[in-house]
């Protein structure tokens, strides 16, 4: 590192990877980094009512290697009829190499008003090289399912910024706001002569794909769009918003919410719900009250008296002929993710240094966007591993639940 | 004395490693990597997983095709492999039925890379039982495709007609006779003999045909076996046609459904549930089969009583109506109902009403061993008389080329869409 009248940073480095997980051809990968910071702030130039700040750039590389075996050709060995059978497993590619990150983040660290005000603010834009996929393989050629691939090239943009502002600074209140807001827009810039179903080039890094209802609204049966790019996976943005009390006799109250919104999920266990009888969908009450759930109308195609009171997007969901991936929904939500309020433990108690009794309420209010059925769009099964960016399907039900707890801390 | 730091020395090992050239490569322990494969202690494993492939395609084919070819009817969709949406319809906008497309090609790979395999590294290969074994399932994997898929996709290659499919399990069935019989393998010399009898018909190579059944006695049946370590493994035909708790299948409003209640014949057998009336769809009786009363019941890959009616429809082709009717009726001399009764045989006073028996009685014989589909095709294909089932409401007779073959194989034209039953009405 490099230091230049305690107000010019530079920072350099350098890794070297290797791994036995690589392709025959990669030897040894070099990741070299760089960091920048200028405490502009400190210049002569700069009026003292402007605050503190400090500038700061990176531009760096780095890598991620294939799992162990995803390089070679493996078979799995199985117990079929009382003997060990051998069925395809990894297809192999002996040209497996690591993907390559190169990222660029530039911003500033600044508090101003005296302190009052703090906020960061980063801009990051990502690309990366032979971006290690899973890319679906070809039936025909026997090794079925996925295989980790490079392929072509990514891209991630986005900023974040974190924000905090002392509203109300008085000897026994203080109030204190603060805000995390994050953006993210992945595209993938080229797949290198691949196709893939859940890889596109120009589209997000996680597709949803599905049937998309081109008059979810009328009263008529759906019309869809099949395969249509629905929206990535992952969140496009996020917005944290946090405020804190701190009143007389040493009580703190505080309070932390989240909007999480842009990215689509499917909702398979409520397509699974629909599609049996009887049990029906989550969200679709209001359509079993016009035509109920008992295989009297089957769906799409189907005929019923009361059909024309149902939307082509409730037909479409609701019953026994569902479409899976009909079942493609947004997943936009906000969430109360906790409310809690500190309070010392009113008497002394002999040889205790302190005492504080906390209590807290998590998950006290949500909100979600009226285009999806269920309750809880964060009812995830399978999350989104490095190797699988298309996940985000709901495969269970279970919400994070509401929880309200009280601890004490004592300190002696 | 100057002493080294405890960096230094980690740095100066790391530059004696690197600098000397230590070998860094590590073999990985772990799955079972591909070149142990080769080994002849391997072999035998190699062909039960031929098999164990096998099983799997002729379960997924068996499990859409009869929906398709209306040898039951959809019962229900909660198992997480589900029958389509539109029932019956195999169609290319649904990825359902693709399970039966991958696994059905990925079975044929097995068998013709286990030959491949076998070839390479077994001397003895020529009279090798086991190379018979992968010979046969060769031909019975390109037989499964043929007989059902609408297109031939070999290796990711372009697509070809299907008979493609028919001609490579010819082949494969010519030389597993020729290996199996150096080998002693009786029964696998006698299931080539059947298997190639079958493909033949397909191909009109009538006599030919007739010459192959001709070696297989009438009681020969030769059998794919499943197992029980896992639902992979099982006949999936049962699988999910029975209270486990699926239901998804039932013989109601099939020909089956009738012909059953009005003759008693055993080979299409079905049965009540008093307590579970309905199928997983509340509106669809449970008449679920007993042809599979097990998860491993084994399903005819070829049998005698096939032969007989392959040689029953050569002799209709070639216009002997009462010597094919004598043959479709000794497969039903014999048999009776649980009163002992016997079964009617059937009366044909033209051509028609003798091709109507025929396929009929293929369809009786065959019930659930994933041929139906690809005799409904060749039949409508080939304007065959004679009556069958209504198939008008039937987008397709074929599995299309699957979605993830169309999204990954770049020799598929973007634009398919599949060949279309001519005589769907919508």
């Amino acid at each position: 590192m490099l230091e230049v009248r305690d107000r010019y940073f530079l920072t350099g480095g350098v890794r070297v990877d290797g791994s036995s997980a690589f392709g025959k051809d990669f030897g040894l990968e070099v990741y070299p980094k760089v960091s920048a910071s200028y405490v502009i702030s400190d210049e002569p130039f700069w009026p003292e009512s402007f605050g503190d700040v400090k500038l700061r750039a990176a531009y760096g590389f780095a890598g991620r290697a294939p799992g162990a075996f995803d390089a070679v050709r493996t078979w799995e060995a199985q117990s079929f009829r009382d003997q060990t059978a051998f069925e395809p497993d990894n297809v192999g590619n002996p040209d497996l190499g690591p993907e390559r990150t190169g990222e660029l983040e530039v911003g500033f660290d600044g508090a101003f008003l005296d302190q009052r005000l703090t906020l960061d603010f980063t801009y990051y834009h990502q690309t990366t090289t032979n971006a290690l996929l899973n890319v679906g393989q070809t039936p025909s050629l026997g090794f079925g399912g996925n295989q980790l691939e490079n392929v072509g090239k990514l891209r991630n943009t986005g900023f974040e910024i974190g924000a905090e502002y002392t509203v109300l600074n008085r000897p026994n209140v203080t109030w204190r706001l603060g805000t995390d807001i994050s953006t993210n827009d992945s595209e993938i810039l080229d797949m290198g002569g691949v196709v893939d179903y859940d890889f596109v080039e120009g589209q997000p890094i996680g597709l949803q794909r599905g049937a998309r209802i081109t008059n979810p609204d009328e009263l008529a049966d759906p019309i869809y769009e099949l395969d249509a790019f629905l929206g990535p996976t992952e969140p496009t943005h996020t917005i944290g918003l946090n405020t804190t009390f701190q009143l007389p006799r040493g009580i703190t109250v505080s309070a932390r919410g989240e909007y999480v919104a842009g990215h689509w999920g499917r909702d398979f266990s409520s397509n699974l719900m629909a599609q049996r009888t009887g049990l029906g969908a989550l969200g679709c009450d209001h359509v079993y009250q016009i035509i109920p759930h008992d295989g009297s109308y089957e769906g799409p195609g189907d005929d019923h008296p009361n059909l024309d009171q149902v939307r082509a997007k409730d037909r479409a969901l609701c019953f026994t002929n569902s479409r899976a991936d009909a079942w493609n929904l947004p997943k936009d939500f906000a969430a109360l993710r906790e409310v809690s309020v500190q309070a010392p433990v009113p008497f002394a108690v002999p040889g205790v240094e302190s005492a504080f009794v906390t209590g807290s309420v998590q998950n006290l209010f949500r909100w979600v966007n009226s285009e999806f059925y269920s309750h809880d769009p964060e009812s995830t099964g399978s999350g989104a591993q490095i190797t699988n960016l298309t996940g985000g399907q709901i495969t269970d039900h279970v919400p994070a639940p509401a929880t309200a707890t009280v601890s004490v801390r004592v300190t002696f | 004395m100057t002493y080294m730091s405890t960096t230094g020395r980690w740095f100066a090992v790391a530059l004696l490693a690197v600098g000397t050239g230590c070998d860094l490569e590590v073999s990985n322990p772990g799955p079972v990597q591909d070149d142990f494969l080769n080994d002849s202690g391997a072999h035998a494993a190699l062909v039960a997983g031929i098999e164990m492939s096998v099983a799997r395609g002729f379960s997924m084919v068996g499990f859409f095709g009869a929906d398709a070819a209306k040898e039951y009817t959809q019962g229900g969709r909660i198992h997480p492999i589900k029958l389509t949406p539109n029932p019956g319809q195999l169609d290319l906008d649904e990825q359902l039925p693709d399970n039966a497309w991958n696994d059905a090609h990925e079975a044929r790979w097995v068998a013709e890379d286990g030959v491949r395999r076998l070839m390479e590294n077994v001397s003895s290969f020529d009279s090798s039982p086991l190379a018979a074994r992968a010979l046969l399932y060769s031909g019975y994997t390109n037989r499964l495709l043929g007989e059902n898929m609408c297109d031939a996709v070999i290796d990711g290659d372009e697509m070809q007609d299907r008979t493609v499919h028919l001609e490579r399990a010819e082949s494969w069935f010519t030389d597993a006779i020729a290996v199996a019989e150096a080998a002693g393998e009786a029964d696998l010399v006698t299931a080539a003999y059947a298997g190639r009898a079958s493909v033949r018909l397909w191909l009109a190579k009538n006599d030919e045909a007739v010459a192959d059944a001709m070696q297989v006695p009438v009681d020969f049946e030769y059998r794919l076996e499943f197992g029980l370590a896992d639902d992979q493994h099982y006949n999936w035909i049962q699988y999910v046609s029975s209270n486990t708790p699926y239901r998804l299948h039932s013989v109601w409003n099939t020909y089956y459904e009738d012909y059953y209640l009005s003759t008693g014949d055993p080979r299409v057998a079905w049965g009540t549930d008093p307590d579970v009336p309905t199928a997983e769809f509340a509106y669809v009786p449970w008449y679920f089969q007993l042809k599979y009363p097990e998860l491993d019941s084994p399903m005819n890959l070829s049998s005698g009583r096939e032969m007989v009616l392959i040689r029953a429809e050569a002799a209709l082709r070639s216009g002997d109506r009462d010597g094919a009717m004598d043959l479709i009726n000794s497969l039903r001399t014999g048999i009776a109902d649980d009163t002992g009764t016997p079964i009617p045989l059937w009366t044909a006073s033209n051509a028609t009403e003798a091709w109507t028996a025929l396929k009929r009685e293929r369809g009786i014989e065959l019930w659930l061993e994933t041929r139906r589909l690809g005799d409904l095709w060749r039949w409508v294909e080939n304007d065959v008389p004679g009556e069958m089932e209504d198939v008008s409401d039937r987008i397709r007779l074929c599995f299309p080329v699957g979605r993830i073959e169309l999204e990954t194989n770049p020799n598929i034209p973007l634009d398919y869409r599949g060949p279309v039953n001519p005589l769907f009405t919508g």
